[in-house]
């Protein structure tokens, strides 16, 4: 996707936040001393900047789009990105529940397989031994206690 | 100076000087070195990530122990970018591209061992001029920024964030806006001054706000991580590193004669740049190369091996990181993610950079500041004594770096409060970055923004209650003014300076 449609999609994105950001200001208790700003003010502050400099963005985006030319980049969308977004997704919704090791090795070891180790021995031992590692180290050495999950 | 501040200041430096010589702390200086290294050498990986890595280590350490342990990272991980700068044509670090530019052509003529002795010595007296610095200029500054009140301490942390967008942004409207972002997410939680509680959506969770080292682990590990997936097959492809002889390492005299002008040039620029929130590594590097091949006369060999070209980028990023210390232990203003992050290790052992600092805790101050000069010392040391084995390392599996980057990404963000709400905080910032990746939005701006926003408006509304709600206040103060002004004056070089690369980019 060229520069200029990405600018123009930041910068719709960025208006819509910088708008809600400040409808949520508005519902903001305003206590404060007369004379004196109150916890308002930054947030008021913040808004203003974040729709103008959105909104120029957005505008840069729309004349850019319209002065580009209408060939357009084609490239496909690799996958594995997404796939390590949703095992690690994953990976932190049963995290509370098996615990840090046991769902640590599994992620480990689909994380190795997605970084292209194959070897299935290696995967096994090392996404068992460092979880298992990490674990203790923190828990035991510097008093970081880990989920445990049911155990 | 008066006799009695002089005999304290002194007691302060011994004890400093004693904290830094601690077995404890030198071990941790010389880890960290090694580390730095390490992570700084393989491609990909970032001085950040290294630091992500140790930063559960950092909550449960002494103070001392952790700011050392993070230097000798911070300024092993600028030595470890050049060599694989060096050896692979792949910068380990954006200061040592401008490294590559004659490290990897001399690299290729069969003496990549002559390069990389040079990069360490460079490196060495690079470091060493900005200890120097370190040491003369942060008292002296702290000294000064005492006498600093609210509207100035407001314009100097304003001045810090625009600074910081002009130079880590292509564009500054994306600099700016990613600024803006995370001022919004500083809000998020009790205001500084009166404790109200602010778009928290009646979670207990975000009332202590965003810890901004969660959002640290979030914005730069997840990314990486990514980014890796693809990074593989281009790394395989190119040289093998472990292969390569390493006859001898420490350069001759006729490179050191070679190098003195550089190294000059190197350190003092890199000191200087340093010091400005922003500027950092890369434009150091590439200045004082540009410098050194105008001050050189024959720049024809520049590009082809030169060890001018080596000497001077190499000096420059590792002054950079004396000179980056100055405005982060002085006035608490960070001026990349790295000291950024040295803030947040400081701030959780309840030691807040600034001004003060140099005041009740003197020795701690002076004990960073030559745990800094440690960290120079073992660089050198460990670099020259153990490179065969630091360049083997090179060849570490990403299939297991990069899941352990993941593993230790939640065990940091969880140790920062024993809460599994943080590692969500985490992901969700993961994501942020990506996105902000995207759209090309860059991130640096927003890290600091979450480093200084909370002191933005904490002086801005202390400003405004104390003149009662008149601005003019900002304006009358001297230092206050004069910080607007350059405040002012980055942006609009800001303002011109995209539009020179855009009308640049269309006649290219």
């Amino acid at each position: 996707m060229m520069m200029a449609q990405r600018n123009l999609i930041a910068g719709v994105i960025l208006t819509a936040l910088g708008v809600f950001y400040g409808l949520l200001t508005v519902g903001l208790p305003n206590l404060s001393l007369p004379g004196t700003p109150g916890p308002t003010l930054f947030p008021w502050l913040i808004t203003t900047g974040w729709v103008v400099l959105s909104s120029a963005l957005l505008l840069f985006g729309m004349l850019g789009v319209r002065n580009q030319s209408k060939e357009t980049e084609k490239r496909s969308i690799p996958k594995k990105p997404f796939i390590v977004l949703i095992a690690f997704l994953a990976y932190l919704a049963v995290l509370p529940f098996i615990g840090f090791i046991l769902s640590s090795t599994f992620f480990f070891a689909g994380l190795m397989w997605l970084y292209g180790e194959r070897h299935k021995v290696k995967i096994t031992l090392t996404s068992i031994i460092l979880p298992s590692m990490i674990f203790y180290i923190f828990s035991t050495g510097l008093g970081i206690f880990l989920p445990n999950g049911p155990w | 100076m008066d006799l009695g501040k002089k005999i304290v200041m002194n007691g302060d430096v011994l004890q400093g000087f004693l904290q830094a010589i601690q077995p404890t702390s030198l071990a941790a200086t010389a880890i960290g070195c090694f580390l730095g290294i390490v992570f700084g050498m393989i491609p990909g990986m970032t001085i950040s990530s290294g630091i992500i890595i140790l930063l559960p280590l950092t909550f449960v350490l002494d103070p001392s122990i952790s700011i050392s342990l993070l230097l000798g990272l911070y300024v092993g991980g600028m030595l470890g970018g050049s060599f694989s700068a060096i050896l692979l044509n792949i910068p380990g670090t954006p200061s040592a591209a401008a490294t590559a530019l004659d490290g990897y052509p001399l690299s290729v003529q069969g003496e990549p061992g002559r390069a990389l002795g040079v990069a360490v010595l460079a490196s060495f007296v690079g470091g060493l001029f900005s200890f120097l610095c370190l040491f003369l200029i942060a008292p002296r500054l702290a000294d000064l920024a005492l006498s600093f009140r609210a509207p100035d301490l407001f314009s100097l942390v304003f001045l810090g964030l625009t600074v910081i967008c002009s130079f880590a942004a292509k564009s500054w409207i994306k600099g700016l806006l990613s600024a803006v972002i995370g001022l919004a997410i500083v809000t998020i939680g009790q205001d500084p001054i009166m404790g109200t509680a602010r778009f928290t959506f009646g979670d207990a969770n975000l009332l202590s706000g965003v810890n901004f080292l969660t959002a640290l682990i979030g914005l730069f590990a997840i990314p990486q991580l990514i980014q890796s997936l693809g990074e593989g097959q281009i790394i395989n492809n190119t040289t093998q590193p472990a292969s390569m002889s390493f006859k001898k390492l420490l350069p001759a005299s006729i490179d050191i004669k070679r190098m003195r002008l550089p190294v000059s040039i190197g350190g003092i620029v890199g000191s200087l740049l340093g010091m400005l929130p922003g500027a950092g590594g890369p434009i150091a590097a590439f200045m004082s190369y540009d410098y050194t091949r105008k001050t050189t006369d024959d720049s024809q060999k520049f590009g082809k091996g030169a060890i001018e070209g080596i000497a001077a980028p190499e000096a420059a990023n590792n002054a950079v990181t004396g000179g980056a210390l100055v405005p982060m232990m002085t006035l608490g203003i960070p001026g990349d993610p790295v000291t950024a992050i040295l803030i947040g290790a400081l701030l959780i052992h309840g030691l807040a950079p600034g001004p003060l600092l140099f005041i009740e805790r003197a020795d701690f101050a002076y004990g960073v500041i030559f745990s800094f000069f440690w960290a120079n010392i073992f660089n050198l040391i460990i670099a020259l004594a153990a490179l065969r084995l630091l360049v083997k390392l090179v060849a570490t599996p990403r299939s297991i770096l990069m899941p352990t980057i993941a593993i230790l990404c939640v065990v940091g963000s969880y140790a920062l409060r024993n809460s599994l709400f943080d590692v969500y905080v985490m992901f969700f910032f993961g994501l942020l970055g990506l996105a902000m990746k995207w759209l090309d939005i860059p991130v640096v701006p927003l890290l600091l923004a979450l480093v200084l926003g909370r002191q933005l408006e904490e002086n801005l509304r202390i400003a405004l209650t104390g003149s009662q709600g008149d601005i003019s206040v900002f304006f009358t103060s001297p230092f206050s003014a004069f910080f607007l002004g350059i405040a002012v004056i980055s942006i609009i070089w800001s303002i011109k300076n995209t539009r020179k690369v855009r009308s640049k980019n269309i006649t290219t």
